[in-house]
């Protein structure tokens, strides 16, 4: 059985924040920028702090309705893709511990929970360009960074 | 010169959204949307829509209702970031040679509140004034290239030195706090009491909200800097961060010695007029109670003329003086100002003072006559 890891956002070189339920990550080093709702905020979140599988399965459980049995194996796949593109490090569990290890779950009991979507990430491989997008004037209603169609073109 | 408020009705509506409170901000952005629109919202009014989005998350008005305005504070929001990188490279090349920074300017502004998210232009570095050279020297050396060519003879007593990276990210540094001449005692003043901080992870000190609405009051009442909707929403911001925390018998004391207390005074004026900031019951306690010597009043009128108005030389005289006792304190005296007057005009002999100021009496004319202008030294 693969030992249990510890994950952590790869600072210094991702920056991120949790806004009304999503998640904006800007990977300096490669100038991508994501967008994350949902229960991938809610994973964001904990990985902000560090933590583990088990750690975000008992948050999800806690804070979304119909969570599917096989949630494991989603949230490990998902760690995967975020590992994949550099924002996250996952490290042994022992070395965590030594240096700052997870901090638990914190009990949120009562809040209201929404229904559980697998989670997704929108990525932007070239924030210069997204940065120049006028956010009033170039955007779709949706907003930045959804360019419309006109300056798209 | 020093303009006054010239405010629309749109930004102070803005603002109001802004800076307010519960159902004054409601009542606001309402009247906003009805009156006004997006797509025509100018650049001073769209530097506010950041901070304004979060403050109607705050009070939960619905998100699907400002989907643009989220938009925008996520632009906002990355760009500052980008540009807290470059600031965090530069403050750790200072910090590799051992020159302490302090955070100024908006950056600081957004480090004592959550809410103050603002876009950020330039980066704004406090220096101890005996490592101002080395610190532009280190700037030179990195490849940054100066603003101006003036500064490079000015920068002997240059209050500050703009630098631009050939990425266009621009960084000032400033060697004392105040643009007009204090003691180094204001200066240490600000150091002892500001606030530890970091830029991604690089640690940095930054102007505590005191000092920092001080400088903000003393920018705008000195015409140094527009009264503008941004400069409301950062004395705002900080006034609102730091309630319970300001010490205003420290800032009382700071003005009345400094002898700022006019230019606080009008710029709390401005304030009043728009009246989207509440100005806190002590600050109008203090500006009330502060008193004014008549060499601070004369060199105060004379600043806020027309530069081609600035004639006669008690006008020149009182501002000098107030200048001179602004460094030196209650300890100035005559003998020690006519030393002070030496150094500014480079005189080699106290006896020439007298031809040092008709020769500036003289430019003074010849450039009125000109239709130039000239500060009569």
């Amino acid at each position: 059985m693969a030992a249990e890891k510890w994950y952590r956002v790869n600072k210094p070189s991702v920056i991120e924040e949790v806004l009304d339920g999503e998640a904006v990550i800007v990977n300096l080093a490669t100038g991508s920028y994501y967008s994350t709702e949902q229960s991938g905020a809610t994973i964001w979140s904990l990985l902000a702090q560090g933590t583990t599988v088990p750690d975000i399965v008992a948050h999800l459980r806690m804070h979304h309705t119909e969570v599917p049995n096989y949630v494991d194996g989603l949230v490990k796949q998902w760690l995967d893709v975020l590992e994949s593109e550099n924002l996250v490090v996952g490290e042994p569990l022992e070395e965590a511990a030594a240096n700052q290890g997870p901090t638990g779950v914190a009990n949120e009991e009562g809040k209201t929970k929404t229904p559980f979507m697998e989670p997704k990430i929108e990525k932007y491989t070239d924030m210069e360009d997204l940065l120049l997008l006028d956010p009033i004037h170039d955007v779709q209603e949706t907003g930045w960074p959804r360019a419309s169609e006109k300056a798209a073109d | 010169m020093i303009t006054c408020p010239d405010l629309s009705h749109e930004h102070e509506v803005l603002l109001r959204a802004t800076l307010g409170q519960g159902q004054v901000v409601i009542d606001a952005w309402n009247e906003w949307q009805q009156r006004f629109d997006l797509a025509t919202i100018d650049a001073k009014g769209y530097v506010l829509l950041p901070q304004l989005y979060l403050r109607l998350r705050q009070l939960d008005v619905p998100e699907a209702t400002l989907a643009k305005l989220r938009g925008i504070y996520r632009h906002t929001w990355c760009k500052n970031q980008v540009f807290m990188t470059r600031m965090a490279s530069v403050l750790s090349l200072l910090q590799e040679r051992g020159i302490g920074c302090l955070l100024l300017g908006g950056a600081a502004v957004m480090a004592t509140s959550r809410f103050g998210c603002l876009p950020l232009e330039k980066c704004e570095l406090l220096v101890p004034g005996a490592r101002f050279a080395d610190a532009t020297a280190v700037f030179r050396q990195e490849g940054w290239s100066k603003r101006s060519d003036w500064e490079e003879e000015g920068a002997r007593l240059a209050h500050s030195i703009n630098f631009t990276h050939s990425d266009g990210t621009t960084c000032a540094i400033y060697r004392s706090v105040f643009a007009e001449s204090t003691p180094s005692w204001a200066d240490e003043d600000c150091w002892r009491h500001a606030i530890a901080s970091t830029v991604q992870d690089v640690p940095v000190s930054v102007l505590s909200p005191t000092d920092h609405v001080l400088k903000l009051l003393v920018d705008v009442g000195m015409g140094c800097r527009p009264f503008t909707p941004r400069w409301v929403a950062d004395v705002g911001t900080l006034l609102t961060a730091a309630e319970g925390s300001m010490s205003w018998e420290r800032l009382r004391v700071k003005c009345a010695t400094l002898r700022l207390t006019l230019p606080v005074k009008r710029s709390l004026a401005m304030l009043q007029m728009v009246s989207v900031v509440g100005c806190p019951r002590e600050l109008r306690d203090l500006a009330a109670r502060m008193a004014t010597t008549w060499a601070e009043r004369r060199g105060d009128e004379r600043r806020l003329r027309d530069p081609a108005q600035r004639r006669g030389a008690t006008g020149a005289l009182a501002a000098h003086w107030c200048r001179y006792k602004r460094v030196v304190g209650e300890a100035g005296r005559i003998p020690g100002f006519v030393k002070y007057l030496q150094e500014m005009w480079e005189v080699p002999s106290v006896w020439l003072l007298p031809v040092a100021a008709i020769g500036k009496w003289r430019q003074q004319l010849v450039g009125m006559r000109k239709g130039g202008h000239s500060n009569g030294g």
